[in-house]
């Protein structure tokens, strides 16, 4: 009885002495996420905003958020908010992570936010991985800006290399642009003119769509009087199902096409059979697709939201961008964002099951892949249609 | 010294219009200031850009109580004054001018946009007027819009640090007394504007604007020179702002803010420069401790992610309204109560 007691208490002491020091052993460093939820440009930023969240909720839950990394074994956090797509928001939410949370990397959303975060990144030294691709954010090469995919320009490239490809109507075929009136609408206008004008296409107008935009008759009547035979969007789903409605209202026959955050399951949902025939360009696979990820994403959805059936692929991108920081964590050799920006820049072929292309980056290269996936969207089967992986011919 | 007089005393009208009628308001003006110096030394970079904020909106909500608190013209087109007094920063400082002349240019350029969206104000005023400087925001939204895309989208205005004999006042805590400076001329100037015949006249166009003409009062130009004092001073917010952020882009600068101005001088009462002091304070911090409500109550909760984030702003409508109604004559009116109390305490009579 005694000795029962006194083992006992030993076993007390023994786990009272060791909880703390187990909790001690392992230091906590913090990650930072600056998502739109709400806002111009949420329809989509809310999805990559869960997909990041269930990322880290989910390695929370089964790990209790250890990871063992080159500078030792850590407890990893997320820290995050809603920017409201306001530039002014986005910096005061970096500098509150940075002064008071020390976070070592971010990932981020919009445009307009990564253009007005660059400056304060390369200042506090943290990296941060953009779901905008927006060609300006890597010039100069080699600052604290990373995003998975290759930039705008090329997206709009591939459009209207598959565009030409399987044109059969008039010569020049005719070519309009539509998109959102902000630095991530206009990125990819520049590129997209000079390479149409390269291939002898004609541009027969370059309009602008705001995110709340709710009639776009006039916008559509402009391009059928032009003949347009052809409308490239950069944008968001929103603003382009509201063109689509009224594009089948007025008549307006083209070809529509739209790069990543414009199409996808979103669209879909919001533009049904208007939306039918839209080719989009995705960094990221659709929900359907057969690939191994898939199902590790498909379970996160599952757990944190049993009353989502479906993901546009920007769901699935937040759960990518997270992964591909937390690699970085891992290989980086001290808890700093010097750190990990070196280690994201030794990531090569870095396989994402097959959600995404293999990523590389490197000291001068901080787009993750080079080539992207289209799709054309299929109303009847309420589905995306794989059209192949492609890189644009444009060098 | 004499912290307080036991009875009225006036014998002139000039005492009438002291900003401090005694030695208490020196002393707390003073403290006030001292302690707002010392706030970077013992706050993290995350709260004296808060503060900074709070002091950038402090000047462009005095302006605007100038021009709608005080001569009666409403303004719905305040942010995009701000946003112009911004853009000239940006090109000012990308041309090599330094922080100091840059700021009163952008004001002064913004000034000459102010008496020109100002010139409606002759022939319309009250709800039309909104209309007509509702006008002048979309017009300058839409220009500035126009200049983002020079470059195709990748065009936006990068402001560098503000610079002063060579010594570079960093963003996080030396730019932050060019702002708390700024902002106390500003206030003393505005306070002393109403003691002057300028701001004499401008209350008089408020308060009945035939009766200010029938007393010899130029309306018209005392219209135009509250437009361009006003926009001055949100040229000079803006110019701070960009200095403050490091960049200038378009989506600040919309309608909403200009509403979140007028929201100000509502909360913090109309016609008084105190008033817009409490109200940007209020304004500006107000969604920021939404903010960090909603983000920890995330955490906590993370299913309910989406719900927090949307109460934010009925949070956020809630207390405008509880303002509108408990105080209606605004922040001020209740630190007038505040001050009449302690005036007499502790022995009231």
């Amino acid at each position: 009885m005694q000795m029962r007691k006194a083992s006992l208490l030993v076993l007390v002491f023994a786990v009272l002495l060791a909880a703390p020091v187990l909790a001690q052993d392992v230091p906590t460093i913090k990650l930072g996420a600056i998502i739109t939820y709400t806002g111009p440009t949420s329809d989509v930023g809310a999805h990559y905003g869960d997909g990041i969240r269930d990322y880290f909720r989910w390695l929370q839950d089964e790990h209790g958020g250890i990871v063992d990394t080159n500078f030792g074994r850590v407890r990893v956090e997320l820290v995050w908010t809603d920017d409201q797509y306001n530039p002014q928001t986005a910096l005061t939410a970096l500098r509150r992570f940075v002064s008071e949370d020390n976070i070592i990397g971010v990932i981020t959303w919009g445009t307009g936010a990564n253009l007005a975060l660059m400056d304060e990144l390369n200042r506090v030294q943290v990296p941060a991985l953009s779901a905008s691709f927006h060609r300006g954010l890597l010039d100069p090469p080699g600052q604290y800006n990373f995003f998975i995919s290759t930039n705008y320009d090329n997206h709009m490239r591939v459009l209207i290399d598959y565009a030409l490809s399987h044109h059969t109507g008039s010569q020049p075929p005719r070519i309009a642009f539509s998109v959102h009136p902000s630095p991530f609408g206009r990125s990819p206008l520049d590129a997209g003119r000079a390479y149409a004008e390269q291939l002898g296409l004609s541009v027969v107008a370059s309009q602008e769509l705001a995110a709340d935009v709710l009639d776009a008759t006039g916008q559509v009547l402009e391009l059928r009087r032009a003949g347009a035979e052809y409308v490239f969007f950069q944008n968001v789903a929103q603003p382009v199902s509201v063109f689509l409605r009224d594009a089948r209202r007025q008549g307006l026959r083209a070809q529509f096409l739209g790069i990543h955050y414009a199409g996808g399951e979103e669209l879909l949902h919001l533009a049904g059979r208007n939306a039918d025939g839209f080719i989009t360009t995705s960094a990221i696979v659709t929900w359907d697709t057969d690939v191994p990820g898939m199902e590790f994403v498909k379970s996160l959805n599952a757990r944190y939201h049993p009353n989502v059936a479906v993901r546009p692929p920007h769901y699935t991108q937040g759960v990518v961008t997270a992964m591909v920081l937390m690699e970085a964590v891992r290989r980086a050799v001290a808890p700093t964002g010097a750190a990990v920006k070196e280690a994201l820049e030794t990531i090569e072929n870095f396989d994402v099951g097959g959600l995404a292309p293999p990523i590389t980056f490197g000291p001068d290269r901080h787009w993750g892949a080079d080539s992207l996936y289209l799709y054309r969207l299929d109303a009847a089967d309420n589905r995306l249609v794989f059209l192949g992986e492609f890189s644009p011919n444009y060098e | 010294m004499q912290f307080s007089a036991c009875g009225n005393y006036k014998t002139r009208y000039v005492d009438e219009a002291t900003i401090f009628p005694n030695d208490t308001g020196r002393v707390f003006v003073a403290v006030l200031l001292v302690f707002l110096a010392t706030l970077p030394f013992w706050l993290s970079p995350y709260f004296v850009f808060v503060c900074t904020l709070i002091g950038i909106f402090v000047v462009g909500a005095v302006g605007l109580n100038i021009l709608t608190g005080s001569t009666g013209q409403i303004s719905l087109g305040h942010s995009a004054f701000m946003g112009l007094g911004a853009y000239a920063t940006g090109l000012l400082a990308q041309a090599g001018f330094p922080f100091w002349l840059a700021i009163p240019l952008a004001g002064a350029v913004t000034a000459a946009a102010g008496v020109l969206f100002g010139i409606p104000s002759l022939r319309v005023k009250g709800l039309y007027l909104a209309l007509a400087t509702l006008a002048a925001q979309v017009i300058l939204q839409f220009g500035f819009n126009l200049f983002d895309s020079r470059g195709g989208g990748t065009a936006y205005l990068s402001v560098p640090q503000a610079t002063l004999a060579g010594l570079v006042l960093d963003r996080e805590r030396l730019f932050y007394y060019v702002v708390l400076f700024t902002a106390a001329v500003a206030v003393f100037a505005a306070l002393n504007l109403f003691r002057t015949r300028v701001g004499r006249a401008f209350t008089a166009i408020r308060d009945n604007d035939r009766a200010a003409a029938a007393m010899g009062i130029n309306v018209f130009a005392y219209k135009l020179l509250s437009f361009s004092i006003s926009s001055f001073y949100a040229g000079v917010a803006g110019a701070l702002w960009a200095y403050a952020s490091g960049v200038v882009s378009a989506e600040r600068f919309t309608l909403l803010l200009s509403v979140e101005y007028l929201a100000m001088i509502i909360v913090g009462g109309l016609g008084s420069v105190l008033g817009s002091i409490l109200g940007a304070t209020v304004i500006t911090v107000l969604p920021e401790i939404l903010r960090v409500a909603a983000d920890s109550l995330s955490q906590v909760l993370p299913q309910a992610t989406h719900l927090f984030l949307a109460m934010r702003f009925t949070v956020f409508g809630i207390i405008i309204v509880a303002f509108l109604i408990f105080e209606p004559q605004g922040l001020a009116d209740r630190w007038r109560v505040i001050k009449t109390y302690f005036n007499t305490w502790p022995f009231r009579y």
